[in-house]
């Protein structure tokens, strides 16, 4: 910048300078060269012409010629002395042109001293032969005069022409010097230019444009763009740019990070449209389901839910609101349907996913596998309701059973019946043979009651060696009786266990209903009085619920 | 009619163009003394006409010229190719410039050939009919 404009200032300067001169050139040009060369021009003219008035006169005897030449006379006098005058107003003449000058001016005068007497006189008619000296010195007088204005004319002529010549030649050189100076100039602003474009754009943005493509190729650190002046734009460029690169990274982080955490988590992660058509699953969903990924994506929810209560399976256009409310779950317990059709008990929770400016962009489903857990429920449900040991209904499933049994009996109007089993000497058994063969026995005795009974009848094990059997449909005592007799009969076969032989036999309490109780206590309380008079009685036998009994 | 017309014509015809007439009319004179015998032409023109002014023995020549009439006027003509008054001017051109001093001049034959008689280095021209013994003739060619 400062280059050119020094540069521009040294060439107006210049400019300027050689217009001042080639002013004075031709102010002097105009105001005496010119002058001088028109002047002494013109003179000349004047001087052949006054000669060709005089020869006219002469020639053809013509007197107005020859007056008409004398006339020109003080014009040329004048027009000498106007040039003598020029002269010396410049400085510096040389003398030879001023003594050149002065004797012109003499010269003059005496030629024309002598013409204008002479050739007047010849006009009017006299013999020139009288005056042939006198011609002949006039005649040299006047080529003397003539070669003189001729040279004059000839020396201011070329005077002027030397003097415009200079001038072009100088004009030319200033021109030229100029067209140099200009053209140097301009190369070295192209340079000045170049090189400051280089430093402050050019290395700037190609450090840009190669940290942009490390970028691309994985580069995370441009030490060349930090150390960037932030002051000027592109040093802002690039600062901006860092700033992204950094705020990418952390993005690109953030998005592995959740990525990672979406693909690592044991529950299943099921992303749907509003439509209900899955858009992305996570890893567990496929391990979950057996499925690959894309069996799933672009699939509706029902593949995987199988049931779908709401908005039927066909996917509708913006199903928000009322469609989508009836999938919102909170640890909800489905089923899940895998590739081979298996169902899967799942804990889910679905909510709706919505973008930046909150509108519904589908919704999320997290499920999590409840199949152990569900196991896990039932078993203790199992434990809860049955015998470990045999497996029969425990006392609490038993006395459901009993009081819906009863409650069924008595809306049907028919006979039910209540057993009490009490095993004979299990202790003694248990003491002496071992709580393994005990348990074995109680095992044993189950299957066989079980095989005993009719399948709506019930055995419960009620504790220790006590069972109770509910004979549902009764059609009377003789049932129970029959049913109490096989099972003593089962009872004589022995129990094997470990090679070892158990014998054993059990006392049966019979309670009827309604015969022999209205209600469960009743029944329960008499049945268990039966078996005790069959115990009393030595065991191994049955008895039916007499009012006698009770009364003993 | 036809007889003036013709008249008028011829006499016309010679006016106007008087140089036609072939017939040499003039005589070539110089000084007895002098030994020219022939000229060529030429040469008598640039004598005539002043451009040649030195006889071969570097005498200078002394040219004769006639005031006028028909000798003057068809030398005029046929060796200078000029019209009396052309070469009158032509004097007097040279005169005036002082390129040169016009000649003498002398109104008749008579005169001319006393002139050239009387000086060895003059020149002239005389009808040839008055042509005597006093001068020497020369030849044109």
């Amino acid at each position: 910048m400062n280059v050119a404009f020094i540069g521009f200032l040294v060439a107006t300067g210049f400019a300027l300078y050689s217009y001042k001169q080639q002013q004075i050139h031709l102010t002097h040009l105009r105001d005496f060269d010119f002058h001088l060369a028109m002047r002494s021009n013109e003179l000349l003219n004047m001087f052949v012409l006054q000669k060709n008035y005089y020869k006219e006169s002469f020639l053809f005897g013509s007197s107005d010629s020859a007056r008409s030449g004398n006339l020109l006379c003080t014009k040329i006098t004048a027009e000498i002395e106007a040039i003598i005058k020029s002269e010396r107003s410049l400085h510096g003449l040389p003398l030879s042109r001023v003594e050149g000058l002065a004797g012109l001016n003499k010269m003059y005068n005496d030629y024309v001293e002598q013409a204008t007497e002479l050739y007047p006189l010849l006009a009017e008619g006299n013999d020139p032969n009288d005056y042939i000296e006198a011609l002949q010195s006039l005649a040299t007088a006047q080529n003397e005069l003539q070669n003189t204005l001729e040279f004059f004319a000839e020396f201011y002529r070329q005077h002027f022409s030397d003097n415009v010549s200079t001038l072009m030649g100088l004009t030319n050189r200033n021109s030229r010097f100029l067209t140099v100076f200009f053209v140097l100039l301009l190369v070295t602003m192209s340079l000045v230019v170049n090189w400051a474009a280089k430093r402050t754009l050019i290395t700037p943005l190609t450090h840009i444009k190669e940290a942009v493509r490390a970028f691309g190729r994985g580069q995370r650190s441009f030490p060349a763009l930090e150390r960037m002046n932030e002051k000027d734009d592109i040093g802002e460029l690039g600062v901006a740019i860092i700033t992204m690169t950094k705020d990418l990274v952390q993005t690109t982080v953030s998005k592995a990070y959740v990525d990672s955490i979406l693909q690592n988590m044991n529950d299943s992660l099921i992303v749907t449209s509003n439509t209900f058509l899955i858009r992305s699953v996570n890893r567990a969903t496929l391990n979950l389901l057996g499925y690959k990924a894309d069996e799933l994506i672009g699939q509706h929810m029902n593949k995987v839910l199988g049931e779908f209560p709401c908005g039927g399976t066909e996917a509708k256009g913006n199903a928000l609101d009322a469609e989508t409310a009836c999938q919102l779950w909170s640890n909800a317990e489905k089923q899940f349907l895998t590739r081979d059709g298996v169902e899967i008990p799942v804990l889910v929770s679905s909510s709706r996913l919505k973008d930046d400016e909150n509108a519904d962009q589908g919704l999320v489903y997290v499920a999590k596998d409840i199949t152990e857990r569900k196991k896990a429920e039932q078993k203790l449900e199992q434990m809860a309701l049955y015998d470990f040991l045999t497996g029969l209904p425990n006392r609490m499933t038993f006395s459901d059973r009993l009081e819906q049994t009863l409650k069924q009996a008595y809306r049907e109007g028919r006979q039910a019946g209540l057993m009490f089993l009490d095993l004979d000497r299990f202790k003694e058994i248990n003491d002496s043979m071992g709580h393994d063969s005990g348990d074995a026995l109680l095992q044993t005795v189950a299957v066989r009651l079980i095989s005993c009974v009719r399948e709506s009848d019930t055995v419960a094990r009620l504790g220790g060696d006590e069972f109770a059997v509910i004979l549902d449909t009764l059609h009377g005592p003789q049932d129970a009786v029959n049913t109490a007799e096989r099972i003593l009969e089962a009872f004589d076969e022995p129990v094997v266990h470990e090679g070892k032989e158990i014998l054993s036999s059990a006392s049966i309490g019979i309670a009827l209903y309604p015969v022999d109780g209205q209600n469960t206590v009743e029944l329960l309380k008499n049945a268990d009085l039966a078996m005790y008079q069959a115990k009393q009685s030595g065991g191994n036998s049955y008895s039916r619920f007499s009012t006698t009994i009770d009364q003993g | 009619m036809k007889l003036v017309t013709c008249f008028i014509a011829f006499t016309l015809f010679l006016i106007l163009f008087p140089a036609r007439m072939e017939a040499a009319d003039f005589a070539l004179v110089v000084n007895k003394n002098n030994p020219l015998q022939s000229m060529e032409r030429s040469d008598v023109k640039k004598i005539f006409l002043g451009k040649k002014t030195f006889w071969p023995d570097d005498q200078r020549i002394e040219v004769i010229l006639q005031t006028g009439g028909d000798i003057h006027r068809s030398f005029a003509y046929e060796i200078l190719n000029k019209s009396p008054r052309q070469l009158s001017l032509y004097w007097k051109q040279a005169l005036f410039s002082g390129t040169g001093v016009p000649p003498r001049q002398y109104s008749d034959d008579q005169s001319v050939q006393e002139a050239v008689a009387s000086n060895v280095q003059a020149i002239g021209y005389v009808d040839i009919f008055q042509l005597d013994e006093s001068v020497r003739k020369i030849d044109l060619f």
